[in-house]
């Protein structure tokens, strides 16, 4: 693999030699110095783990015990690992295992076109800025007194990606019928691969199991949702093969996102000031004009197409000019682009109203643990 | 409908990383590989080898390369026909002249200034690879390579060829001391002034001290300049703010970041050196990305490696300044300014 050698005054990630033990089981310690920008700067393809010398590697997280079958058992495990999970804790990979499981049971009677009723607070990419997502349910009420919609992207990018989807799959599977995740065009094998996401379950877990698991999961998600028949919720756009929302319920969504075709616009296409149909310069979807969303929102008896997956500076963006909104509930998206997050709240009467929120402030968290992120240095 | 297929997890992973690699075909070089291990091999830090960049970081480094290569080329191609100078500031972990200097080496003298130990880690890079030293037209020296830290100190840093000049210098105090530069570089000759990253690691006054000695003491030079800029400030972006907080957390100062922090700033910087406005292009990364590069060239790469993060792209590329002003001759380069 050839070095980076333009790049002067190169980040300053220490890497070691890649020889370290993978590591079996988790280990608890999810604010350690490498759980930073490596994850978008993996190691070559010996495949071995950074381990980070700050980590308490191997030690044993206390987990309630494991059942499925009893109710009661049921709900004390997942609020055992919800509890674990706010403190950023990741679970143990057999309890990961389990946690899909049940998500699968739930996922898999979900539709394609997901029914939503308000009220119900909408927000966009979350990229595993947990700390971030805790604020936005300060910001927009605790779950599940507040219902959620979620549109995707909790992976990738951000230093927890592990902690933030295992939270939202556990919140999904507790509370079915108050929270619904939507499918996001980094929930894909592809894209984590490229992104974090599985760099940082490797790194975490020692082995690829988690990343396995959960982007098992991810092709049982659904990928749009409609809000009482008036505002249509997915993760990217318009798909020139898509002119009714019927036709996306005939889709088989059970799948890795594909490179072309329906199911990947809405995962990955945009609005763009010019009309009609255009190339998308992501090299995957498309863009689409006011044209497009008239026609759509028209055909369709919509009031407003709501998406996420562009990173917009005051947290949301309107669109042709009010057909389509924008949402981005990552704060200082990256750890670097400086720009607000926010969520779409929609109440009884289908009024709307956007709040917006700054990154938290973790007091305590040794800054200088993390990596930063990287420059054109 | 597209179906995956489920290779095994590591396998796909190995396959990727080497999908990964694609330096060589992004600046179509051809013995990237040999330069950049014996470039590294000499270097203390070479731990960072087989990093992955993120996609977005390749992209734009690829962007500030081959553009910062088109205004060069412009230049050797405008005076083919007689010897010109290149000065490159701060330049010790550079690779350019090993890229220009095997194709341009009877028209141009090859000037590169920078710390003492950074000028030494690199003279040893170079004198360690048959390569390298070729790329360069350096003859056989006797000089060894030290094996402790007290001959790394005690020998000398500077490395010199027909074409190639490396010079130790603290370039705040170049501009008192013209004769820190050897007697080889001509003050006369057409000179390209290429600071790529470097002025902004300097105080606001020591890189304008610098930028105005060159001006003045050189009759016929070029400016070029890739600088970091913080951005306006506003209530929705944070970036400059955030950048200088990130680029502490690794030791790093850069303190013209919130000095000059947009395009027109720069602009009202070198109109202060004594350069006209018709001789300045002052652009962003962001506008020199949509107007100066092909568009076949951008899908080029963008089948290459597939970018989700374009809104972070432009982002991060307007926060990027590329300046261009020349002064005792004109240069032809018909390229867009972003500023009127």
């Amino acid at each position: 693999m050839d070095v980076d050698s333009d790049v002067q005054m190169d980040d300053a990630v220490d890497q070691r030699d890649a020889t370290s033990q993978a590591v079996t089981e988790n280990n608890e310690n999810g604010m350690n110095a490498g759980d930073g920008d490596a994850v978008m700067t993996s190691t070559d393809s010996s495949l071995s783990q950074q381990e980070d010398t700050s980590t308490e590697v191997g030690k044993p997280i206390q987990q309630a015990p494991i059942s499925t079958t009893d109710p009661t058992t049921k709900i004390n495990t997942l609020d055992g690992w919800i509890d674990q999970l706010k403190q950023c804790k990741p679970l143990s990979e057999s309890s990961v295992k389990e946690l899909c499981d049940m998500a699968m049971e739930v996922l898999k009677d979900e539709e394609n076109v997901q029914p939503v009723h308000v009220p119900v607070t909408i927000c966009g990419d979350i990229h595993g800025q947990f700390h971030d997502l805790m604020e936005l349910f300060k910001i927009g009420g605790p779950c599940p007194d507040t219902n959620y919609l979620f549109m995707g992207d909790y992976v990738d990018r951000g230093y927890y990606s592990v902690e933030t989807v295992s939270f939202l799959v556990a919140m999904k599977v507790r509370y079915p019928k108050r929270i619904t995740i939507l499918r996001g065009n980094h929930e894909s094998r592809q894209i984590t691969q490229v992104y974090g996401f599985y760099d940082e379950c490797f790194r975490k877990y020692g082995s690829a199991n988690v990343w396995k698991m959960f982007t098992d999961l991810f092709d049982y998600l659904p990928i749009t949702a409609l809000v009482d028949n008036s505002i249509f919720c997915l993760h990217g756009g318009l798909s020139p093969m898509i002119e009714t929302i019927d036709q996306v319920r005939e889709l088989n969504r059970f799948q890795e996102v594909p490179h072309e075709g329906p199911m990947c616009d809405l995962l990955w296409s945009d609005p763009d000031d010019r009309g009609g149909w255009g190339i998308s310069p992501r090299g995957a979807g498309f863009t689409f004009g006011q044209d497009i969303s008239e026609q759509f929102n028209h055909t369709n008896g919509l009031s407003l197409t709501a998406r996420a997956h562009q990173l917009v500076m005051e947290g949301y963006s309107w669109s042709h000019p009010d057909l389509v909104v924008t949402i981005f509930s990552a704060p200082n998206y990256c750890y670097r682009c400086g720009n607000q997050a926010a969520i779409m709240e929609v109440d009884e009467n289908h009024n709307r109203d956007f709040l917006q929120y700054d990154p938290s402030i973790r007091p305590g968290e040794p800054t200088v643990t993390r990596k930063t992120p990287d420059y054109f240095l | 409908m597209a179906r995956y297929k489920v290779l095994l997890v590591d396998s796909e992973f190995r396959q990727f990383a080497l999908l990964r690699s694609l330096r060589k075909s992004f600046f179509n070089l051809i013995s990237s590989r040999n330069i950049t291990n014996d470039t590294f091999k000499m270097n203390v830090q070479s731990a960072k080898r087989n990093v992955l960049k993120s996609p977005v970081i390749n992209r734009g480094t690829w962007l500030r390369t081959i553009s910062i290569d088109m205004i060069i080329n412009k230049f050797l191609q405008q005076f083919k026909n007689e010897k010109v100078q290149i000065l490159s500031l701060g330049a010790g972990s550079d690779t350019r002249a090993f890229r220009i200097l095997p194709k341009h080496h009877k028209n141009v003298d090859y000037f590169e200034v920078d710390f003492e130990n950074s000028c030494k880690i690199k003279k040893y890079a170079i004198l360690s690879s048959e390569e390298l030293c070729k790329a360069l037209f350096i003859t056989k020296t006797e000089e060894k390579l030290p094996t402790n830290h007290n001959e790394f100190v005690t020998q000398s840093s500077s490395l010199e060829s027909d074409c190639y000049h490396l010079i130790a210098c603290d370039l705040r105090t170049l501009k008192d001391r013209k004769d820190a530069l050897p007697s080889s570089f001509d003050w006369n000759k057409k000179t390209l002034v290429l600071s790529e990253c470097c002025i902004c690691y300097m105080g606001t006054e020591d890189s304008n001290n610098l930028l105005l000695s060159l001006k003045q003491n050189l009759s016929q030079g070029i400016f070029l300049v890739y600088d970091p800029m913080g951005g306006e400030k506003s209530n929705e972006s944070r970036y400059g703010e955030v950048m200088v907080r990130n680029l502490r957390t690794r030791g790093i100062e850069m303190p013209n970041l919130m000095v000059y922090n947009t395009i027109e700033k720069q602009h009202q910087r070198f109109l202060q050196f004594g350069l006209c406005n018709s001789n300045l292009i002052v652009c962003d990364m962001r506008f020199v990305y949509e107007n100066w590069i092909p568009r076949d060239e951008i899908f080029r790469v963008s089948k290459l490696e597939m970018l989700d993060e374009l809104e972070e792209l432009n982002l991060i590329n307007s926060h990027y300044a590329l300046i261009l002003g020349w002064w005792g001759f004109e240069f032809r380069s018909n390229l867009k300014t972003e500023l009127p």
